[in-house]
């Protein structure tokens, strides 16, 4: 197909492109370029409040001695490393098992698992604050099963705040992602999961030896969008936990965030880590493409 | 054996919608509970709902509120749908060099995140005159990328050659477009329809710096700004924001959620 | 090209028609703008339990001073959103849209008048400020200008359970001119003896003591030259040793003291004391059934700082004037007139909503004698007057907000005991140096 319009008596004439792609390609230039070339030039400059010096690649110096700026990132990165496959393995496990024939209740149960994702990042994170205070009902319910002897201190010790965020995040986005499996498991034809029974295989050979690399595309898709996500994170950590106790969850938008508007207003550096990021997160996103297209 | 994996799948299935539902039945029944009891962990319903609603709505012109969410989230669905859809379809099926050069700059710019164009973009309404008018929001909001990407995933499987028949026929671009592909696509644009309102619902960053007087609030600001603007947060009147703010996404959902499987399924050939 | 070019723009503007048609229309109306209407005044403030019902009851005050036709508009925002619209706003050269008078929290003042210069009105022409508290005045000032109208006061004292602590052992002369090391004792004593809790905040995030500590000394995060003053600032690690013995003995209940646990803590009894300042008694009078369980004294007092008093401030706002507002000479009246001369209406604020002002005259009138039968026939209003005049004045600088996040920063690593006292404060000063840029 790709050959015969770019033939040259093609009927579609290629050129045409622009009067599809004008209107997005003119907001993008006022709505998106020119900002970004504007934050550019703002990194370049050393701010405070008002005032503006500039300062070349100082902000960009400046950033490499930052740790604050790089336990911010670790803390991006956590997330990641940890909220990323728990919510992919789970999402596929619920859409495997909302796509088994003969399953009662099947409506409910994916009405259920999807319903967290109507909610607002900030109604969410709000809620969920409620529930994880130390005498909340989280740590009633705990205790009442007897899982626990103490209430955990979710919001303020490093440790459990990081996994009181993960959790959040889990279960907002898993859902979501289970949707994008649930769509793509309409795609595996019936005829390969029988094929595969009739050979012998049981449930779990199923679900690893035809669904997952079937769904591979699926599965990349999500994960890159997922990390994209987790990287910009900001409105669940701000809610939740204010990046505390001792910048545990601190994330690298929070923090541009906060040199923005919390501390004396600097947005010539707030824009260079801002585009410190936007690298990583490309280079990330290469990376995940490549390995993916290399298996 | 097949008993114990049944019975491990219900148990599964079970928990985790356990799980998805508990903090909605919670929010409801806190609804109907004092900010003490909610912060204590009262479990069960309460007599304070309508105090809570005569709070809220006491204190907030909530209808207005709620009319102003409903109508950027709409104008930006359908202005970002037409546009991006478009934008798409062109760089889908009339590829050019350059459209591709632009199309890796759109998905490379679909990382950066919004804080960091917030002050260009603020001087640039206040030069157009929009600062605290919605149209400040929905501009921006217009050109989502990551639609252009998903249609674009999903007119890969349009047939060239039904575009080339309408050609044929004498079909003007714009009329093969909004007469033979639109219609096509129709689960396509369903799931974008859902994911763009609920963007657009849900934005808190954009609101927060453009809206300045509460006639202009949104759903999603008025949230915020109830659960930080004193210091004794009224956690019952929060929850019944919560709720109301969380309805139309929830209607929209189950209305429209066959059509959001489809509509997703599309954009997985990649 | 040209038509390219025709293309690009009549599509663009029907594209913002379209979208300006179906935005119903009624955007553009102009009366949105409190500041295009002359007898308007606009005002950002947080706070629905105290600032803005005061802020009503001035402009009520203002009309019946004979401004008939005046009208006040408050908009109710967070602390945070408030600085965030202001820095959008100042940095991009735009006034439309920022109210006409703005709360500021005073930590922030100096900071926001320092950087943005010209952005807010110089007052002392119009106002006279000898009859503010001084501590206050001093931190609204800036090259002998004073940019901001000291409103509340923050004079803070050490308020008790009387019941709890006379099970614990303690009588009220016992709870008089405390140390911080004796305050820690007797919450080691009442944990112990009634199992509640002593306190309730969040150790890790306790800087609110640290400040409370220091400016009881008259010392800040800041030396005299503005440079960060942690690691040899002996109010600060006196402190820290305190906040240490409070998180190792469990003493206080890790919850947010202002949200709604921290508040609720208080107020259900799980808690024997509380250090803050005179706007948190109308919280604990909201606990009724409570009546006469409480009392207060001042705060307790460091040991290793020479400079130390028992007299030290806890928040507390100013209100500001933008430069920029047409309405500004309306706004200048209207705050010189209620806010700098009216005694009836400071009157009325505190007995209404608890509110001490910093605006000395009204310290005489009748209401600041009340005897609070809740705090068993206490003048609390007079007391914490008093210690307000004796209140050291401490510059809070322009960086505060990056010194408390450095703090925050570092505590816990210090309370696990992963470093020292000497190696967290440096590595605060550190963090601090890094995010101030200097």
């Amino acid at each position: 197909m790709q050959i015969r319009s770019k033939d040259k008596r093609g009927r579609r004439q290629n050129q045409d492109v622009w009067k599809f792609i004008i209107f997005s390609v003119v907001l993008s230039s006022v709505f998106l370029l020119y900002p970004i070339l504007y934050s550019i030039y703002l990194s370049l400059h050393n701010m405070q409040g008002l005032q503006s010096v500039f300062v070349g690649f100082g902000n960009y110096l400046r950033m490499f001695q930052d740790d604050i700026f790089w336990k911010a990132l670790m803390n991006n990165f956590t997330f990641l490393i940890f909220q990323v496959p728990i919510m992919v393995v789970l999402g596929l496990l619920m859409a495997f098992l909302l796509n088994t024939p003969n399953l009662k209740g099947r409506t409910f149960f994916k009405l259920a698992l999807f319903l967290p994702c109507v909610t607002s990042l900030v109604s969410y994170a709000v809620l969920f604050k409620m529930m994880f205070q130390m005498g909340g009902i989280v740590n009633d319910t705990l205790m009442a099963i007897g899982i626990v002897q103490n209430p955990i201190d979710w919001l303020n010790s490093p440790f459990w705040a990081k996994v009181t965020v993960i959790i959040a995040l889990c279960w907002r986005w898993t859902g979501y992602n289970m949707i994008f499996y649930l769509a793509g498991l309409q795609n595996i034809s019936d005829d390969t999961l029988e094929a595969a029974e009739i050979d012998g295989a049981n449930g779990f050979q199923k679900f690893f030896k035809v669904v997952i690399p079937q769904l591979k595309p699926v599965i990349v898709f999500t994960t890159i969008t997922s990390t994209i996500g987790t990287i910009q994170l900001f409105d669940e950590v701000v809610n939740l936990t204010g990046g505390g106790p001792s910048n545990e969850t601190l994330t690298a938008a929070q923090l541009i965030y906060n040199h923005s508007f919390i501390y004396t207003s600097n947005f010539g550096y707030s824009a260079t880590l801002s585009w410190a990021l936007v690298i990583i997160i490309a280079i990330l996103s290469i990376i995940q493409l490549k390995i993916s297209n290399r298996e | 054996m097949k008993k114990l994996t049944s019975l491990l799948k219900y148990t599964f299935l079970i928990i985790s919608s356990f799980i998805s539902i508990f903090p909605f039945y919670w929010m409801i029944a806190g609804a109907t509970n004092t900010a003490n009891q909610i912060a204590e962990g009262k479990l069960t319903f309460g007599d304070q709902l309508f105090v809570n609603l005569q709070d809220l709505f006491g204190a907030y012109d909530i209808p207005l509120i709620m009319w102003n969410s409903l109508k950027i989230s709409g104008v930006t669905v359908i202005l970002s749908l037409i546009i991006t859809s478009l934008a798409a379809f062109g760089f889908e099926k009339f590829t050019t060099k350059t459209s591709e050069l632009i199309y890796g700059l759109i998905l490379l710019f679909m990382v950066i995140p919004l804080a960091s164009l917030v002050i260009p973009l603020f001087k640039m309404m206040a030069g157009l005159q929009l600062v605290n008018q919605h149209l400040a929001i929905i501009l921006p909001a217009i050109n989502n990328l990551f639609l252009i990407f998903f249609f674009r995933q999903n007119f890969k499987s349009f047939p060239n050659e039904i575009i080339d028949a309408s050609k044929i026929e004498g079909a003007s671009n714009y009329e093969i477009f909004f007469r033979v592909v639109f219609p096509m696509m129709k689960s396509t644009y369903a799931a974008a329809a859902i994911y763009a309102f609920m963007n657009s619902w849900n934005s808190y960053l954009l609101p927060l710096i453009f809206l300045q007087t509460e006639n202009k609030y949104t759903m999603t600001l008025l949230i915020s700004s109830l659960s930080s603007a004193s210091y004794v947060a009224n956690y019952g009147t929060q929850m019944v924001a919560i709720i109301i703010a969380t309805i139309p996404t929830l209607i929209l959902f189950l209305f429209m959620q066959k059509g959001f499987v489809k509509g997703m399924t599309g954009s997985l050939k990649m | 090209m040209k038509k390219k070019l025709g293309l690009l723009f009549s599509s663009t503007l029907s594209l913002i028609l379209l979208a300006a048609c179906s935005g119903g229309g009624e955007e553009a109306s102009s009366e949105d703008f409190a500041s295009a209407d002359d007898n308007t005044l606009t005002v950002w403030a947080w706070d629905t339990n105290f600032n803005i019902p005061i802020m009503e009851k001035a402009g009520e005050y203002y009309v019946q001073d004979g401004n008939e036709e005046f009208k006040i508009n408050i908009v109710e925002m967070s602390n945070e959103d408030t600085k965030q619209k202001l820095v959008s706003g100042f940095t991009s050269g735009v006034s439309e849209g920022l109210p006409d008078i703005v709360l500021m929290d005073d930590y922030d003042v100096q900071n926001y008048i320092t950087n943005y210069e010209g952005k807010f009105t110089e007052l002392s022409e119009d106002i006279d400020f000898s009859q503010f508290a001084e501590y206050k005045v001093d931190n609204a000032t800036k090259d002998d200008g004073v940019y901001a109208l000291p409103f509340d006061s923050g004079s803070a004292g050490l308020y008790y359970r009387t019941d709890y602590l006379e099970e614990a052992g303690y009588s009220q002369e016992d709870m008089q001119d405390l140390t911080w090391s004796e305050f820690v004792q007797i919450g080691k004593d009442v944990k112990e003896k009634t199992g509640k809790w002593f306190v309730a905040f969040i150790p890790n995030r306790g800087t609110h003591y640290i400040q409370m500590a220091m400016q009881s000394a008259g010392l800040w995060y800041f030396d005299e030259n503005g440079d960060i003053y942690l690691k040899d600032n002996p109010a600060v690690r006196e402190m820290a040793e305190i906040l240490k013995e409070i998180e190792e003995n469990e003493l206080a209940k890790p919850v947010d003291y202002f949200a709604p646990e921290g508040i609720g803590a208080v107020t259900s009894g799980e808690v024997a004391a509380v250090n803050s300042a005179i706007w948190f008694s109308a919280t604990i009078r909201s606990a009724e059934d409570q009546a006469g369980k409480w009392a207060y004294t001042n705060v307790p007092q460091l040991e290793t700082v020479e400079t130390a008093t028992p007299y030290t401030n806890l928040g507390g706002a100013s209100w500001v004037i933008l430069e920029e507002s047409p309405n500004k000479d309306l706004a200048i009246d209207f705050m010189k007139t209620e806010f700098a001369g009216n005694d009836e209406f400071y009157q009325d604020i505190l007995v209404e909503n608890g509110a001490v002002g910093t605006y000395l005259p009204s310290q005489t009138g009748e209401a600041y004698q009340f005897e609070d039968p809740f705090f068993n026939d206490a003048p609390i209003y007079k007391d914490f007057s008093e210690w307000m005049a004796e209140i050291p004045g401490v510059d809070y600088g322009n960086n505060t907000q990056a010194a408390v996040d450095a703090l925050r920063s570092v505590l816990q690593g210090y309370f696990d005991g992963s470093m020292t006292l000497d190696e967290m404060l440096e590595k605060a000063e550190e963090t601090y140096t890094m995010q101030v840029g200097q």
